[in-house]
């Protein structure tokens, strides 16, 4: 889904200096979406708990909160995000835009429906006041939505109107908090909690009316997409490997000797936490540039190389335009690299001035340190994965996230009992591992790219009429005879 | 992941394309394919005690026998009820699974074993891709001949696919092996097509062999094929796996009747037609190649044979034989003395052209007022033909005419004066030769060895019909009308007619010549 870079790429094309920055800021927060937005909201709002008066205690307790609610919403929904991409990117291929907006009120329904079984079962025995909890949930249950709503928003052309959203809706959370802690007394972190809740609706109600808006017409075809849970299998698998991946190692040192329990509710491990959470960030700029510059480039060549392929190319086409896109992937592959080395290299020194003002121990820059380089490796991997999605690689795809979470896992594990001095190799070794496994099967694609193309396909097409699919007519026809 | 979705789009359409490649193999009346991936070898009767009872022969019918009533099967039943001394093995090549057990035919009881194959079944299976097979470089180089229209060591071929090397005929297809071998025809031959229909043609087009080949044959002591394609392919891997004899006998010329059918067809860009044609070219050159003998009705059709590479000496002229006890018995039985039955024996199907014959038969009416039409024979095949000949007879308000439907001939044969056969097409058509055998006059056609049956290849019998040209309905109604007028005519014809029957079509020539090729082969 290559739709938003598009758009960016054409801020770049302005001159200026202020131009550039603009563009730069827009990319990030469409790039790496609502998350930097998000800290930098939730930084502020710490400061402001602090001043309001709420314990140290009471502010960790918020921001464990805000984790475990983006954390689990984002594992949540990786089930779908895969599926639902591939089903939206057919859909548009086929030209069927009105069932494109239903499969999103399919999707949402099923992700809240296993939220909440999910959220009450989380909640259902914590000591927490009542209304922080529901406060809580509500968070919980609105990322999920919001996620799901991003995945649709890509195809949109008019990103500053939700740019917009977002600034509306950060902007409720602070005046709401202002309302509900400073006028109406109430508990200052339930208060602040509860006004992200209905800052968040907000965001959430300016990108269903963005959506609605641009996919107009609409089918009843509201749970169509679970078929392809029975047709590409694999994409849930690679979804949910991907996300539970980039977390497996935060929730070990969860289940060893370094946890704190917050209100018999939220596990941690703050020692590894904090510095892996500082480290993920470092790799901003090689999602921007793959989102701006790599992705589009690469999608375009790819568009007309398949268009070759399908509508009578002849050989010699198919081999230039071959020749030109693996050009274009192993170009802007080098060029990410570099740049995101240099901006590793910069991360670690600022890394070693700021992390100190920001309260960290010494073991915890080392540990942030192992990190950063550990994400430059995964980031990396995860766009030669991306790429392989692009042609279709499914079984790739997956063979390279099933390596990173099994290897995650389990160096993560041998690093633990190991000792203080090699926490992060595990996840450093882990990420650099699925990097040569990523490079030698990209590799091994795009050197046999005709034959994996053609000889993927099946002889014959074979109905698949299992669970899924027998679900979403049920409940297709539920609806529709109501 | 948009690449998934194009090539989704167009796999769709090529699947949908596989159902039209998979038409023209059982297209017409005499063709078909399919899988059992277990041998079924039933035993039908007790093995009977008899002079050839340790000679087993394989006969391979495609298309035809047991599953579908005409020429080629009724001689089939014929062959192998009158050789009762002989054992036989049916390998029948079916259109479609569903057909699995449902013949037409009673089968004989010196029948011991059947196997049935199903084409539809050639592409039932799901393919796990991705393998990589390590083909021999003369095996590649097989593959390629074959796909380049250049002869190929058939040996080659049968080796690597008749033992169990390949797992599925749907890994081969998608391994690299077999992709690469794809390119290196593409970039020999076709470099001027588009690589992607090149790819699914080709896909589909060796899919039936390979699968043919794929299953094998039962062990015999000699291999019969009723017609070349693919039960040829089966008989030349007899021949090759068991060393054993291969006999084969060709009704219609199989690579013409492939050749007529694809260059009508528009579903079949045109950059590949000579493709299909010279690949169904290079199946029957290796039955013409394989065969120890190959036999056929008439001489028309050994010179084809000829044109299309077989060696000369391997043909042999053996025509279609008939009981004659069973016709000769029923002559003259005028229902009523001054009306003049016309019958045709023919199943309404187009390609009897009985709108021709309809219309005939209307133009001899107005001349004639006194004739009868019966049209004999099943009308179930073709429904919609049909009606359309009901609307024809309506239109031309023509009275007198009968569509008896499906009945016993030997009850109608006799009370007729005239026969009639109007076909497009036909190889040594068994109705000409029964109403010869009840001494009628025919007309008919010039088509097959029709000409050759009512006029004689060079021997004084004289004249046993008349030959009109196809598709000309003037033609045929004057034909009718001579006739009609001239009952001396119809005398002397229908026993010319008789004469040369009992001389060249007779059951116990055929049997003769039939018996005279097995035990020279070592029965």
């Amino acid at each position: 889904m290559a739709g938003i870079g598009f758009e960016l790429k054409k801020l770049f094309n302005g001159k200026g200096l202020i131009q550039g920055i603009r563009a730069c800021f827009l990319s990030m927060l469409v790039a790496i979406g609502p998350t930097l937005l998000c800290i930098l909201m939730m930084t502020v709002l710490q400061k402001l708990l602090y001043n309001w008066g709420a314990s140290v205690l009471q502010r960790e307790l918020f921001m464990a909160t805000v984790i475990y609610s983006f954390t689990f919403s984002l594992i949540l929904t990786s089930a779908f995000t895969m599926i639902l991409s591939r089903y939206i990117s057919d859909k548009i291929y086929k030209k069927e835009y009105k069932d494109i907006l239903p499969s999103l009120k399919g999707a949402i329904t099923v992700c809240i429906l296993i939220g909440c079984i999910i959220g009450i079962a989380f909640y259902w025995r914590s000591p927490l006041n009542l209304l922080f909890k529901l406060a809580a949930y509500t968070l919980f249950i609105e990322l999920n939505i919001l996620w799901l709503q991003t995945l649709y928003v890509s195809a949109l052309k008019d990103y500053m109107k939700l740019v917009k959203g977002f600034f509306t809706g950060v902007s409720f959370v602070f005046l709401f908090s202002y309302i509900l802690v400073n006028l109406m007394n109430i508990d200052a972190v339930t208060g602040v909690l509860a006004s992200i809740d209905i800052g968040f609706f907000i965001i959430i109600l300016f990108f269903a009316n963005g959506i609605q808006s641009f996919f107009c017409h609409e089918s009843r075809k509201f749970f169509d997409f679970l078929e392809y849970f029975d047709r590409y299998p694999s994409l849930f698998f690679i979804g949910i490997f991907y996300a539970f991946g980039l977390y497996v190692h935060n929730f070990l040192f969860w289940a060893s000797g370094y946890r704190t329990i917050l209100y018999d509710t939220y596990i941690f491990a703050p020692f590894y936490d904090v510095p892996a959470f500082w480290a993920f960030l470092t790799v901003t700029p090689a999602m921007v540039i793959f989102v701006v510059s790599f992705e589009t480039s690469f999608y375009e060549k790819c568009k007309v190389y398949y268009n070759a392929i399908c509508n009578g190319g002849l050989i010699e086409d198919i081999d230039q335009l071959q020749n030109e896109m693996i050009d274009v992937v192993s170009r802007n592959l080098r060029n990410i690299m570099g740049i995101q080395l240099l901006f590793t290299i910069f991360f670690l020194d600022i890394g070693m001035i700021f992390l100190p003002l920001a309260g960290l121990e010494n073991k915890c820059i080392d540990i942030f340190n192992v990190l950063v380089i550990g994400n430059y490796a995964f980031i990396i991997m995860f766009i030669c994965f991306t790429v392989l999605l692009y042609f279709d690689d499914r079984k790739g795809a997956l063979m390279i996230v099933c390596f990173f979470i099994l290897a995650n896992a389990q160096l993560t594990r041998m690093t633990i009992l190991m000792g203080e001095n090699y926490y992060g190799l595990g996840f450093m070794t882990a990420a650099f591992l699925s990097l040569a496994i990523g490079f030698a099967r990209l590799n091994h694609f795009l050197n046999n790219i005709r034959y994996f193309i053609f000889c993927s396909q099946p002889i014959t097409q074979h109905n698949s009429d299992k669970l899924f699919t027998w679900i979403s007519r049920k409940l297709n026809k539920l609806l529709n005879d109501s | 992941m948009d690449g998934g979705s194009h090539l989704n789009e167009v796999q769709d359409r090529y699947a949908n394309d596989n159902d039209c490649y998979f038409d023209i193999w059982y297209s017409n009346t005499s063709f078909a394919y399919g899988l059992s991936s277990r041998f079924t070898i039933h035993k039908i009767s007790k093995s009977f005690i008899m002079a050839g009872e340790n000679m087993k022969i394989c006969i391979i019918a495609e298309g035809s026998y047991p599953y579908v009533t005409g020429g080629v099967s009724s001689w089939t039943q014929m062959l192998i009820s009158w050789m009762s001394e002989y054992q036989f093995i049916i390998y029948a090549i079916g259109a479609k699974a569903k057909d699995r057990g449902k013949f037409c035919y009673q089968m004989p009881d010196n029948v011991i074993g059947l196997k049935e194959i199903f084409m539809d079944e050639a592409f039932d299976h799901k393919a796990k891709w991705g393998k990589r097979l390590g083909m021999k470089k003369h095996e590649k180089e097989a593959l390629e001949n074959l796909l380049v229209g250049e002869n190929p060591n058939w040996e080659d071929l049968f080796s690597l696919f008749k033992e169990n090397r390949l797992h599925s005929i749907e890994e081969f297809l998608t391994s690299k092996d077999f992709f690469d071998i794809l390119e290196v025809v593409y970039k020999k031959k076709y470099w001027k097509t588009p690589f992607a229909d090149f790819y699914w043609t080709f896909r589909s087009m060796v899919c039936p062999l390979l699968f043919i080949i794929k299953q094998g044959v039962p062990e015999a002591d000699i291999y019969h094929s009723v017609s070349a394609g693919y039960s040829g392919i089966l008989g030349s891997l007899g021949k090759s796996i068991y060393k054993k004899p291969f006999i084969m006998t060709e009704h219609g010329i199989y690579t013409r009747e492939r050749e007529e059918e694809i260059i009508k067809s528009d579903w079949i860009k045109s950059c590949f037609k000579d493709i299909w044609i010279e690949y169904f070219h290079s199946i029957s050159k290796c039955a013409y190649d394989h065969a120890d003998k190959v036999i056929t009705l008439f001489n028309r059709n050994k010179e084809i044979q000829i044109e299309l590479g077989c060696n000369e000496n391997k043909i042999e002229i053996i025509p279609n034989g008939i009981q004659l006890d069973t016709y000769s018995g029923l002559l003259h039985e005028s229902i009523e003395e001054d009306y003049i039955n016309v019958g045709a024996v023919v199943r309404v199907v187009p390609i009897k052209d009985i709108k021709t014959m309809i219309k005939g038969f209307s133009i001899a009416k107005k001349k004639y007022e006194k004739i009868r039409f019966y049209v004999m024979g099943p009308l179930e095949e073709d429904m919609q033909y049909y009606k359309e000949c009901e609307q024809l007879v309506e239109n031309l308000a023509l009275k007198d005419i009968i569509f008896t439907g499906k009945v016993n001939i030997a009850d109608y044969i006799g009370k007729m004066d005239i026969l009639v056969l109007s076909s497009i097409s036909e190889g040594q058509p068994l109705a000409i030769l029964e109403g010869m055998a009840s001494s009628k006059p025919f007309i008919a056609t010039d088509v097959g060895s029709c000409r050759d049956l009512l006029y004689g290849n060079g021997d004084n019998y004289g004249e046993a019909g008349l030959i009109v040209p196809v598709m000309e309905s003037e033609k045929i109604g004057q034909a009718i009308v001579q006739l009609c007028k001239d009952k001396e005519l119809r005398t002397s014809m229908g026993r010319s007619a008789f004469k040369r029957v009992a001389e060249f079509y007779s059951k116990e020539r055929f049997v003769t010549a039939y018996k005279e090729v097995y035990s020279s082969y070592g029965g």
